[in-house]
């Protein structure tokens, strides 16, 4: 069983799914953290080639090493966050419902939550050239009587998470049904 | 310590009497500062002010230290925002051994970050001052930049 701490476990609930946004998503944020790293690196390398002497002042050396601690720091943090965004935005679906976990900013997280049998549709959608070639997309999921959709953002292969819901909701709805 | 202290009279063959007459009999008076002018080390007084007699010159200094006081303002924000990053992902994170190795990760970065941080910081002669003179400021040693 994938093992994750599912919010107000109903009984004989199941994790079926986790899904996250895909992988390209989080590459994308890793390249701007290298780009961000790489930029101020070759200017400082340019600055000391212009003026050899900075690494000798007596309060540009100082400052050099205060601004390089700095900004490592912050790169590092600016990293991990990324990975923490990515990965803990997070849908579940179990055989019961289906879970939102939004990780927005240091300070917010929100969860929301559909019951299968509330489902009434469910679309796919792939749209763009970088969505095509590296086969992610969007889920939308209607449920009855809301006018508010359920989506599920650039995740990996939306055709095969939807089929996995379509599948769930109507054993769901038969087990509601009898 | 880089670059050879100025003496009161090495100044004043340098045409630079007004910073000579601030040099203190004993060098680590608490009342002056040493900063670097002129590839030099010369002292002056610790308080912004503006210099006695018929020159107009103006200079403040600002204490080196102030900046690395800034640093650690700064490490310590950073400290509460990776408390509140590790908390997330050790309460929300899935048991697995991604949310492991990550923070894991995450934490010997950081501890490396500091070190390294610490080793350089802790060679530097923090009671230099960065003077600025008539606006120019001495940053780098030299009257060139």
């Amino acid at each position: 069983m994938l093992k994750y701490r599912l919010p107000g476990v109903m009984p004989g609930e199941k994790i079926i799914k986790i899904i996250r946004k895909d992988a390209f998503i989080l590459f994308g944020k890793f390249i701007l953290a290298v780009i961000l790293t790489g930029l101020p690196a070759l200017a400082g390398l340019m600055m000391f080639r212009l003026y050899p002497n900075l690494l000798e002042g007596e309060i540009s050396y100082p400052l050099i090493v205060l601004a390089t601690s700095g900004y490592a720091l912050f790169i590092w943090l600016f990293l991990f966050f990324s990975f923490i965004d990515y990965y803990l935005d997070v849908w579940l679906i179990t055989n019961e419902r289906i879970i939102d976990i939004r990780q927005e900013g240091f300070f917010s997280r929100t969860v929301a939550e559909l019951k299968l049998f509330q489902i009434q549709d469910v679309t796919s959608e792939l749209k763009g050239f970088s969505k095509f070639v590296f086969r992610y997309g969007d889920v939308y999921v209607q449920t009855a009587g809301e006018v508010q959709r359920f989506t599920f953002r650039q995740i990996p292969h939306p055709e095969e998470v939807r089929d996995i819901i379509i599948k769930l909701t109507e054993e769901n709805k038969k087990i509601h049904a009898s | 310590m880089r670059g050879a202290l100025a003496t009161r009279q090495s100044l004043v063959n340098r045409k630079e009497p007004e910073i000579a007459k601030f040099i203190p009999s004993v060098t680590r008076d608490p009342r002056f500062l040493s900063v670097a002018r002129n590839d030099k080390r010369i002292w002056i007084p610790s308080a912004s002010r503006r210099m006695r007699g018929n020159d107009n010159m103006n200079f403040m200094t600002i204490p080196l230290i102030a900046f690395l006081y800034l640093y650690l303002l700064f490490v310590f924000i950073w400290l509460i925002f990776s408390l509140v990053a590790l908390f997330h992902m050790v309460k929300y994170g899935q048991i697995n051994f991604m949310t492991f190795i990550t923070t894991f990760a995450y934490l010997a970065g950081s501890v490396i970050i500091l070190f390294l941080s610490y080793e350089y910081l802790s060679r530097i002669d923090w009671n230099t001052g960065l003077t600025i003179f008539q606006g120019g400021a001495g940053i780098f040693g030299t009257n060139n930049f």
